[in-house]
């Protein structure tokens, strides 16, 4: 009876699994379907594109549990169904290996793909799916991967190129060793031999590999014995030269010439390789001059060339021309001209320059040019040299290499040169100008001005207007003295706007002190009219830089004539209170008690060139004092105006006996340090100062503009 | 991934060997040759040209170089006769003459007297021949993108430095006025300093078909067609939608479209090494198998600038289908073939350039002849045009691999990631080697 009921209970749960499991199944058509990989799997084999585009993208999120159902639908023939296989094959291949939260790295799901394609080059595959499983290798067989199975694969004829390929970009030693036996199998066919070889150019740097080569340069047959040329070509090393360049000295006679290169370019691609690696130069410009003698063909002797100069120095300069007497001279023109070209160094420079008139013409503009725009200090000098005094076609090719390498010289020797030879077109010259002015704004002082001048000659000979434009934006940006004539018809139309206002102060200066005064003048103006404060210091300094500022004072509205009484007792603590609360008292005949003894006013005319009155210097040397300024300004009508001052040390001003500004401050003087809103009466009006002294220097200045700042109709009474 | 002899083909990789001819497998059929390097030009002679791929691109370049007079048109060439003699018989109409039409370029290579070659074929192409050219003492134009990987670009420089020769690379914008311009005023500092850059571009169209296999068509070398790729029988959807298959173009959009306006970005940045990337994209409409993603978005890190690579449906910015924007400190500026435009605190100011007339431009033939002169860089050095192409090609591997790509532009590896360095490579089938 109990076993009845064990049975009946066992069964129940058997009925009761197989519903959930039934349950668990894809619930019928118009239901939500559960997408399960099966599912996913199903999708990507159907007929829709687009369902399977989808498939597509999510399959490869499970991992190694996917790569079983996608092997399958690799083996497929419909294309769409096995290539979407195989992508999703190589997604799953590059997915790193899961961490979990107690740090264990599983494997990476590659481990899965790799393990299921051996699999498949073990089982009686089909060709197609071994085709698309090779394929795959490379992008899934690690370095202790066997490639055994796909070893195997080279004795079969229909595989042995897919099977070379994969084997050759996967690459790991394991492969390559296989690869380099099969192809020293004397036993084997020779075609699949050399196919096997060819199989291993371009790889190197595997234990193995000089090994291989040498074994198979030694081979009886003439065409794996090139590969086993090309491939110790790899090494470099000294100790393997002897062997290449016997190989290759000693072919016999009736070897195609195709043939012959191969052994030849074998020696030249190890001496490069040796000259790059470093530590045997000797050795191999050794090697470059004997290959130069010996090669059978120019294209050799040409590398050989190349070699000299590429890794050489001056040493080779003399080779290079002695090409030019050989009776191939014609073919070896070409890289004797590129190797000049290509060597570095000012003793290289020196070497050339010292045989400058053995060159042909055509070398010499070549030469110049490139040392024009990539030379050293050496090379650029004597192209600027030649870009002033060589003939025209040296000279031309001259210019255009320093304008290409953005040489400073190069604007300046550009304009001499359109300015000697008139009928030169300007075209070809534009945008190189245009590309060299981009670069050079970026520089210092000397080569912004340099894209200056540039720029100058894009806007007098340029006929493209887009052109015109830039470039008198950057003119703009940075004005010189030579674009007076672009920059005066541009003050004509009124297109200096934009321009910073201190690079035309700057010019403006320039101009009038170069005798051009009227607009010179005009351009302060530009400069100073809606200047910020901030700006307006800068300015006056661009102006005054050249000591001009008197042929300015209208412009800039300086005061320079005063009446100064001090020095008074002063105390810091006091401020402005106290004795300076209200205007001092002005009698121009009184005696008044200073700081130190009585005091009288006096006149002051001299003045700095922003009217800087030096208060130390008229009153003396004191600490802790005042002086008192007046002056009286006339103005035809009633004008609001800003009187713009600076002080060392504090300053206080009245206008008509009305304080209008205050700055009780500790300070050193400069001009417009601050800017004082007044208002002034048609005819005369009266200006007082104060200034403070607490130590050190002792000074004022004050200047009288329009509330925009520019120049103010007035005068000072004397 | 290749498609290489799905079982049941039987236009069979032997029958070719057996058709193609001996001379395929000579001992190492690489070179055709003996290397004899070019004459020297003088500054009165007309450089010597052979157009090597006569498809669209290569008719736009012969019918340019047709009337340079700096240059002589001195062959063509293709694998496929149906492209090479109906470009023929416009050439007699353009130079009143025929010249010599060749099916192998190793023949060409061999001709002593040609100075130059412009490689106009599909991409997987560009690195072998012009290497054999430069071991031919040739002077190279080659089409962008230069390479379909980083391995195969380095080599093409080494080659041309090796054989002191001259690569120009076809990206043709580093002499287009409009990009100068706009390059200059960034450089130059306008819209101050520039940290982000973006180039954008539509969707990639070219997709892997469905084939149909058949024989090749009378007079297509189909083997040397292939040349290095993995050997793949004939279908015209491989042959006439190549872009689309990773085995000869490495991006679709991202290597054809990409490599110029990304050249742009770099030049405009003054970088060209990236210091990291990462990429996101697919084939969401269907086609999800495809290596040449139809929607890319990809982010290059560069110092100081981060740089984006758009690509996808309906993509415009201010009416733009595509081109380069330079975001800066004190504005922007955009830029493409037509017009730049820049965006500042002063107002928006857009100038329009010449409309371009086509895809081969004059000008930058005209600075390769001259650099063949002079054997100064070319405006598009192979180093620049490497440099351009590696960077998208870079995107195209994070896009395989996921995550961010740490790159290291000197060594030109990633670092610490040897999966996806190996795809920096890729094999080539004997008997083609780099």
């Amino acid at each position: 009876m109990r076993k009845v009921a064990i049975a009946f209970v066992a069964a129940a749960c058997w009925v009761m699994a197989a519903a959930a499991l039934e349950g668990a199944s894809l619930p019928a058509e118009g239901d939500r379907i559960t997408v399960t990989l099966d599912v996913l799997l199903d999708r990507l084999a159907g007929a829709d594109d687009q369902v399977r585009a989808q498939a597509r993208q999510i399959i490869p999120r499970y991992g190694a549990d996917a790569v079983p159902g996608l092997v399958k639908l690799l083996a497929r023939e419909e294309a769409p169904v096995w290539r979407t296989a195989f992508i999703c094959l190589r997604d799953i291949a590059h997915q790193p290996a899961p961490v979990t939260m107690d740090q264990r790295v599983a494997a990476p799901p590659r481990v899965a793909v790799q393990r299921a394609l051996a699999g498949v080059f073990l089982e009686n595959a089909s060709e197609a799916l071994v085709r698309r499983a090779l394929d795959l290798m490379p992008q899934v067989w690690a370095e202790g991967d066997d490639p055994a199975p796909v070893v195997a694969l080279l004795d079969r004829p229909e595989l042995r190129e897919a099977a070379l390929r994969a084997l050759n970009e996967t690459a790991t030693p394991m492969c390559l060793d296989a690869v380099a036996r099969f192809a020293e199998d004397t036993s084997r066919d020779p075609v699949a031999r050399r196919e096997a070889a060819m199989a291993l150019i371009g790889l190197s740097g595997w234990s193995e590999a000089s090994a291989r080569a040498r074994r198979l340069l030694a081979d009886p047959d003439p065409g794996v014995a090139a590969v086993g040329a090309r491939l110790l070509a790899e090494s470099g090393e000294p100790a393997d030269w002897s062997a290449l360049r016997s190989a290759a000295g000693s072919l016999p006679p009736d070897i195609p010439d195709s043939l012959r290169f191969e052994f030849w370019d074998a020696c030249l691609r190890f001496v490069d390789r040796a000259a790059r690696a470093g530590g045997q130069w000797e050795l191999a410009m050794a090697w470059y001059r004997d290959i130069l003698a010996s090669a059978p063909d120019t294209v050799t002797a040409s590398g050989a060339v190349m070699g000299l100069a590429r890794f050489g120095d001056e040493t080779a300069v003399p080779d290079l021309l002695a090409v030019l007497d050989r009776p191939d001279a014609e073919q070896l023109a070409n890289p004797a001209l590129s190797g000049l070209l290509a060597l570095r160094g000012r003793a290289a420079g020196r070497a050339i320059v010292d045989r400058w008139e053995q060159l042909p013409e055509d070398f010499r503009a070549a030469i110049v040019e490139h040392w024009g725009t990539s030379g050293g200090d050496f090379e650029a000098e004597w192209a600027n040299d030649r870009a002033r005094n060589a003939d025209r076609p040296v000279r031309r090719a001259a210019v255009r290499g320093m304008v290409k390498g953005s040489r400073t010289a190069a604007a300046e020797c550009l304009a001499a040169y359109l300015d000697a030879f008139p009928d030169e077109p300007f075209d070809a010259w534009e945008l190189p100008l245009r590309r060299y002015a981009a670069e050079m704004v970026w520089g210092d002082e000397a080569m912004k001005r340099a894209a200056a001048l540039a720029a100058l000659q894009l806007v007098r000979r340029s006929k493209d207007e887009e052109t015109v434009f830039e470039a008198m934006r950057w003119l703009k940006a940075y004005p010189v003295p030579e674009a007076l004539d672009v920059l005066k018809a541009e003050i004509r139309s009124g297109g200096l706007s934009g321009v910073p206002t201190d690079a035309l102060a700057a010019l403006a200066a320039t101009m009038i002190r170069d005798g051009d005064r009227e607009n010179g003048l005009a351009l302060a103006r530009e400069a100073l009219a809606g200047a910020s404060p901030e700006n307006s210091g800068k300015i006056l300094t661009a102006l005054t830089a050249g000591g001009i500022a008197p042929e300015l004072t209208e412009l800039l509205g300086v005061i320079r004539s005063w009446q100064v009484l001090g020095p008074l007792p002063w105390q810091i603590s006091a401020g402005f209170s106290g004795a300076f609360a209200e205007e001092p008292q002005i009698d121009f005949s009184a005696e008044v008690d200073g700081s130190g003894g009585k005091v009288t006013w006096k006149s002051v005319k001299e003045t700095g060139p922003l009217g800087e009155v030096n208060l130390a210097g008229v009153l003396g040397m004191v600490e802790g004092a005042a002086a008192v300024a007046v002056c009286r300004i006339v103005v035809p009508d009633p004008a609001k105006a800003v009187l713009r001052c600076g002080s060392d040390d504090g300053i206080k001003v009245w206008v008509n006996g009305k304080a209008v500004f205050e700055n009780d401050c500790d300070r050193g003087m400069a001009p417009d340090q601050d800017l004082i809103p007044v208002e002034l009466n048609a005819g005369e009006n009266r200006l007082t100062v104060v200034v403070t002294q607490r130590a050190g220097g002792w000074g004022f200045q004050a200047r009288l503009t329009d509330e925009q700042g520019g120049p103010l109709q007035f005068s000072v009474v004397p | 991934m290749t498609d290489s002899g799905t079982a049941g083909h039987r236009i069979s990789r032997r029958r070719f060997l057996a058709t193609a001819g001996a001379g395929l497998f000579a001992i190492l059929p690489n070179r055709g040759h003996a290397g004899q390097a070019a004459r020297r030009i003088g500054p009165n002679d007309r450089v010597r040209v052979v157009v090597i791929g006569n498809g669209g691109m290569g008719t736009r370049h012969t019918e340019a170089l047709c009337a340079n007079p700096q240059c002589e048109l001195v062959g063509l060439c293709d694998v496929a006769k149906g492209r090479s003699m109906p470009l023929l018989e416009k050439v007699k109409t353009w130079l009143g003459q025929p010249v010599p039409v060749y099916q192998d370029f190793r023949e060409v290579l061999a001709r002593p007297d040609v100075d130059a070659v412009f490689v106009v074929t599909p991409d997987h192409w560009h690195p072998l021949l012009t290497i054999m050219a430069c071991q031919a003492g040739k002077d190279v134009y080659v089409e962008k993108p230069v390479c379909t990987t980083v391995e195969e670009g380095r080599a093409m420089v080494e080659a041309a430095r090796r054989y002191g020769r001259v690569v120009q690379v076809g990206t043709q914008q580093r002499s287009i006025p409009v990009f100068q311009k706009a390059i200059s005023l960034v450089r130059g500092g306008r819209i101050g300093q520039v940290t982000h850059a973006t180039a954008w571009v539509g969707v990639n169209g070219w997709q892997v078909r469905q084939e149909n296999y058949t024989d090749p068509p009378k007079g297509l070398d189909w083997n040397l067609w292939l040349g290095p790729a993995p050997w793949a029988p004939f279908s015209m959807e491989r042959y006439m939608d190549w872009m689309g298959w990773h085995d000869y173009a490495r991006g679709g959009q991202l290597t054809n479209w990409g490599i110029h306006l990304v050249d742009v970005l770099q030049w405009g940045i003054g970088q060209d090494r990236p210091l990291s990337v990462q990429a996101l994209g697919g084939s969401y409409r269907g086609n999800a198998g495809q290596d040449n993603y139809e929607t890319i978005e990809a982010v290059l890190e560069y110092a100081g600038v981060t740089a984006t690579w758009e690509q996808r449906h309906s993509n415009t910015h201010g009416g733009k289908g595509y081109g380069i924007a330079f975001y800066g400190t004190d504005g922007a500026l955009f830029v493409d073939r037509g017009s730049f435009v820049v965006e500042t605190a002063d107002g928006r100011r857009e100038w329009v350039g010449e409309p371009e007339k086509s895809w081969a431009y004059p000008p930058h033939h005209d600075n390769f002849f001259e650099c063949i002169r002079t054997r100064n860089r070319p405006a598009a050095d192979i180093e620049q045009g490497f440099r351009s192409t590696s960077a998208v090609l870079l995107a195209g591997i994070a896009l395989k691999t996921g995550g961010k790509l740490r790159w290291d532009g000197d060594r030109e590896q990633f670092i610490g990631n040897a999966q996806a360095d190996r795809l920096l490579r890729r094999a080539y089938r004997a008997p083609w080697h780099l």
